[in-house]
């Protein structure tokens, strides 16, 4: 399983790598509006922008959903089992699991309770 | 050694008014009787000079003023009658607006006065020696004045934006729409002072001798004998905001 | 619905300013009715309260403000502290994120320092109609300076605080890594002018020594304080509203954010309640023009500004709406920040306005002055006020759009 990584305290001098496995992904981010159809979102201030910065628009949820062309770069690690979790957790410290923003590819991100 | 300070502390002896000279006493008597006359606002602080407060520090009481000549201005305040003829001088003779005022006559009223109810009390900038609008002003309009220690305005720097009128413990400053500036008294200095006269509009035309003008660094001056002097109470207004004004209040 | 042909652009390389300026204006011009309705009020607004500051500039202050020799400073002076507050707060809360690098107020950052912009120009619009000469403060701030005034290093701080803030801004907008140093640079300037500047602001009333009621060396420390409060209810206020105007669905990282700046909240409302109820206390021991200040703000006059504005929805509201909140509920924590800006600006009122209140010579008796004075603001300054606000709100939704509700995160 795909994570995104990262620090709860990026130095001003740091900014590369959270950590040594992480590797640098193209993702795709997914732009969720709070409105029920894509009828009603051609009303709104923001629908011309919505749509044509994104592809595959649909219904889920009640919200509408597309994914954004422009891809966003972010820092990934693949963990796969729960003794890999452990390990990486012993060897950069506590971590945070928390929802990552939208993204197609990743739905999870781990934050390292530690500045680099 | 502590047994010898205990005798000795025991030992003192009441002096007692007894033997106070009877000279001594009569003198007293006379301020006793001076702050009832200027009781009316109640702001006498003591009976002795204040002249310390209004100077830079009290070491230099006996040794310098810090501007020579140091003006200042001695107020007479029981001989006010509140004639106004100084506030028209003024008026004239630094084209002061009507709606702003250099110098002002305040009318006290104390309705628990044992004798007269009612006292006047002129009023004008003090040219502090700690001014505080001097250190508020951001860029230098008003400055002291590093001759004379008026405080003074370059009015062409003033930016309008008042905080020496709200620093200003006086209330001695006004917005002068005419000059775009702030204005206040500088001891006529640009109308009479720089040209040779000696003596302030104010002072010149007030009928009863309250306004009292001079150089206070001069010991030859009426106004450095009314103020180094100990039979009659000399004050300044608000001593405590450290402003130490260069005018005081005396009675005659 | 006709598929419209979307330009096939898989990576938009941004280089330049000017060219984000540009789509960012474009895009401003794509819209609907009741969005632009709003914006076209608030911009009615604007031009009508810069009609009355026109006016009020040429038939001169005296005339068109409320101001007298005795309250010199007035609601606009308020209006200014106000702002210019808003923006320190915003700044100081978001720096903790892109200056100090803490993660998770990342997400507020931008918004917030556009924001802190346009309140800074706010408070010096407000400003600039109460000086009498705002001109002649441009060659004299720079030719004759006073480094013993408050206002001086108030005013050049914030000037800097423009400059090099309005430079951070654009690297933001740039996304480029490579600049994030200096990025992270330029907020640490900013910073440091800001914080410098708002309490030397507060020193602006703490050091005059003639007015007992501001006088003491904690105004400017509260000013801090008060600065932080007033940027995170900001920061709640807009975050909240552009994630309306947007329809976007808040991601976690973001209301993490907002969690986090809630809490900051609550803790600097404590800070305020504290401060304004030792000085209150002490106050009441002090001197006798202290003590009628006090008695005036607490009991007469303005009573009801401190009671229910300044304490009610001040500090009091804001403070268990947020414990009810629990820091989650974003709607709770809204609705907080609407009382709490509505208090705070009552706080600024009182402020200005009761330190000045009570008579130069009260302790004399004198009948040619009440021994509290009044002051009330005429419509030429309420209309001020009402037309900066208007400009912020403006403001605030034009950026919503051109800048995409300040989506992309500082990495």
């Amino acid at each position: 399983m795909k994570f995104i990584v990262s620090r709860t305290r990026v130095p001003l001098w740091s900014k590369g790598k959270p950590c040594d496995e992480a590797v640098e992904e193209e993702l795709t981010p997914l732009d969720y509006r709070m409105v029920p159809s894509i009828q009603e979102a051609k009303k709104k201030i923001w629908f011309k922008e919505w749509w044509e910065g994104g592809v595959n628009h649909r219904e889920e949820n009640g919200m509408i959903v597309c994914e954004k062309k422009q891809k966003e770069k972010n820092w990934v690690i693949e963990i796969n089992t729960h003794e890999d979790l452990i390990k990486f957790q012993e060897k950069y410290g506590e971590i945070m699991n928390l929802d990552s923003p939208p993204y197609k590819e990743v739905k999870k991100e781990i934050r390292i309770l530690r500045a680099k | 050694m502590f047994k010898g300070i205990k005798d000795w502390l025991l030992n003192l002896k009441n002096e007692g008014v007894e033997k106070v000279p009877d000279e001594t006493k009569r003198e007293f008597l006379k301020i006793g009787l001076i702050i009832t006359g200027v009781f009316a606002g109640g702001s006498l602080f003591s009976v002795i000079s204040r002249v310390a407060e209004g100077l830079a520090s009290s070491e230099e009481l006996h040794k310098s003023y810090p501007y020579k000549p140091h003006y200042s201005m001695v107020f007479k305040i029981d001989r006010c009658i509140d004639c106004e003829l100084c506030m028209e001088a003024c008026r004239k003779t630094n084209h002061v607006p009507d709606y702003g005022w250099r110098t002002m006559i305040l009318r006290r009223y104390d309705e628990s006065a044992l004798d007269q109810k009612t006292m006047f009390m002129p009023i004008l900038c003090n040219h502090c020696n700690n001014p505080p609008c001097v250190r508020a002003c951001p860029t230098k309009a008003t400055y002291k004045d590093k001759k004379t220690g008026i405080v003074r305005m370059a009015y062409d720097k003033c930016i309008g934006c008042k905080t020496c009128m709200v620093a200003c413990p006086y209330n001695v400053r006004y917005f002068n729409e005419e000059k775009h500036a702030v204005d206040k008294c500088d001891f006529c200095w640009e109308s009479r002072l720089s040209k040779g006269i000696t003596i302030t509009a104010c002072a010149e035309a007030c009928p009863a001798g309250v306004r009292i003008f001079g150089d206070l660094s001069d010991p030859g001056s009426e106004v450095y004998k009314l103020v180094h002097q100990l039979a009659k109470p000399v004050w300044v207004l608000k001593p405590e905001t450290g402003a130490k004004p260069n005018v005081f209040y005396t009675i005659s | 619905m006709s598929e419209k042909k979307n330009p096939v652009v898989t990576e938009v390389e941004v280089t330049t300013f000017s060219q984000i300026w540009l789509t960012s204006l474009l895009e401003f011009l794509s819209g609907t009715r009741a969005f632009y309705f709003l914006v076209g009020i608030a911009a009615l607004v604007v031009l009508i309260a810069a009609m009355f500051a026109v006016n009020a500039m040429y038939t001169g202050y005296r005339h068109a403000y409320g101001l007298t020799r005795e309250i010199p400073w007035g609601i606009l002076i308020s209006g200014y502290v106000f702002f210019v507050l808003t923006s320190s707060g915003l700044c100081i809360v978001s720096s903790i994120g892109h200056v100090f690098g803490v993660k998770s107020f990342m997400p507020i950052a931008k918004r917030s320092v556009y924001l802190s912009l346009v309140t800074v120009v706010a408070g010096f619009t407000v400003i600039f109609f109460d000086l009498e000469n705002p001109f002649r403060l441009l060659i004299w701030n720079i030719l004759s300076p006073n480094l013993t005034s408050n206002i001086w290093w108030m005013g050049t701080l914030y000037g800097a605080y423009l400059f090099f803030m309005a430079l951070e801004f654009l690297l933001l907008l740039l996304e480029k890594h490579r600049y994030a140093m200096l990025s992270g640079l330029l907020g640490l300037i900013s910073l440091i002018a800001e914080v410098a500047a708002s309490s030397n602001l507060g020193a602006v009333f703490g050091m005059l020594h003639g007015r007992e009621f501001w006088y003491g060396p904690y105004i400017p420390i509260y000013f801090i304080a008060s600065a932080a409060a007033s940027g995170c209810t900001a920061i709640i206020f807009f975050t909240y509203l552009g994630y309306k105007i947007t329809a976007e669905k808040m991601d976690r990282a973001m209301e993490l954010s907002l969690q986090a700046v809630g809490k900051i909240w609550a803790l600097f409302l404590a800070v305020l309640m504290f401060f304004t109820t030792w000085k209150i206390i002490t106050g009441f021991v002090g001197g006798e023009g202290k003590v009628l200040a006090l008695k005036e703000w607490l009991t007469g006059k303005y009573a009801l500004n401190f009671w229910l504005f300044e304490v009610g929805f001040g500090l009091l509201i804001p403070f268990f709406l947020l414990l009810i909140s629990g820091f989650k509920n974003l709607n709770q924590m809204f609705v907080a920040s609407v009382f709490a800006f509505i208090g705070i600006f009552f706080m600024r009122v009182d402020l200005v306005v009761v330190g000045q209140i009570v008579s130069h010579y009260f302790e004399f008796k004198v009948t040619d002055f009440p021994v509290i004075l009044s002051y009330k603001p005429s419509i030429y300054e309420i209309m001020i006020i009402v037309g900066a606000i208007a400009f912020c709100m403006m403001a605030f939704l034009v950026g919503e759009k051109v800048f995409k509700g300040h989506k992309t995160e500082i990495h």
